[in-house]
């Protein structure tokens, strides 16, 4: 079976949320510049930022930096939020050429449709998740905390059910 | 599955990922002390029940979060039209309407 499943380690997350992401002293605030398009995403140095909505970004970062990031945009004339959500949710890797075909058995979208280097807020098995393309067979799906042992349940019947196809195939 | 377009997202999403919130283009009234029990329960309670197009409020709950507005055909939930939220309602040509 060409698709692995792994829980990845804590990392921090900043919900940002501003009317002018072209606000002078945003980009050194956060360490990058927000991406315009909702969809697509920025990415320096251990950052990230998926813009989710018009003016609403998901930034990954060192869990160290979120305290002193949030600190910054504190400074700014132009008025920024940022909001410290690490806990609130947990991430699994998708990786593996059948990854696509794990994600579709809960995901609405047509996840092949997702770019690498792109990423979308959608749902999984009716469960709220940020997925971040980060190749074309690795996705990392963000879900909420409380969520994560019945999304981690579906997965790993996802993961039975593609070994007995692929069981029958052999056979 | 209903495939709706999100005006903000500028892209076709299913509908699961959005909620339903009403009938669109109600405004609310800017003193409501102002008005009659009859008149503030027409407001708060009365809705149309179109047979038809209808406006309504949708949003884009599992995606960018924003509220929009859509023309919807309620005999066969065909969706005709979304626009962004604010925008006045646009006029159907003929054939969207068909």
């Amino acid at each position: 079976m060409s698709v692995t499943v792994k829980e990845l380690a804590p990392v921090g997350r900043l919900s940002v949320r501003t009317e002018r992401a072209d606000a002078e002293g945003l980009v050194d605030a956060l360490g990058l510049e927000l991406p315009q398009r909702i969809g697509t995403r920025a990415t320096t140095g251990g950052r990230d930022a998926l813009c989710v909505g018009p003016d609403e970004w998901t930034v990954t970062l060192p869990e160290v930096d979120c305290a002193a990031v949030i600190a910054a945009l504190d400074e700014l004339d132009e008025p920024a939020c940022a909001v410290d959500i690490s806990h609130r949710e947990t991430t699994f890797a998708i990786e593996g050429p059948d990854g696509d075909t794990l994600l579709s058995m809960g995901c609405p979208i047509d996840v092949t449709a997702i770019e690498s280097g792109a990423g979308t807020r959608t749902v999984f098995a009716d469960v709220p998740v940020t997925l971040w393309r980060d190749g074309p067979t690795l996705v990392r799906m963000d879900v909420w905390r409380s969520f994560a042992p019945q999304v981690r349940t579906i997965l790993e019947d996802g993961l039975g059910e593609l070994a007995a196809q692929q069981k029958l195939r052999a056979a | 599955m209903l495939l709706i377009y999100c005006p903000y997202c500028e892209e076709e999403r299913p509908e699961a990922e959005f909620t339903y919130a009403g009938q669109a283009h109600i405004v609310r009234p800017g003193n409501p002390s102002d008005m009659s029990d009859d008149e503030f329960a027409a407001f708060l309670f009365m809705r149309d029940n179109a047979k038809g197009v209808h406006a309504e409020r949708w949003r884009h709950t599992h995606g960018c979060g924003r509220f929009f507005n859509v023309l919807r055909d309620t005999v066969t939930d065909k969706i005709l039209m979304t626009y962004k939220a604010g925008e006045p309602r646009p006029a159907l040509s003929t054939e969207a309407a068909q």
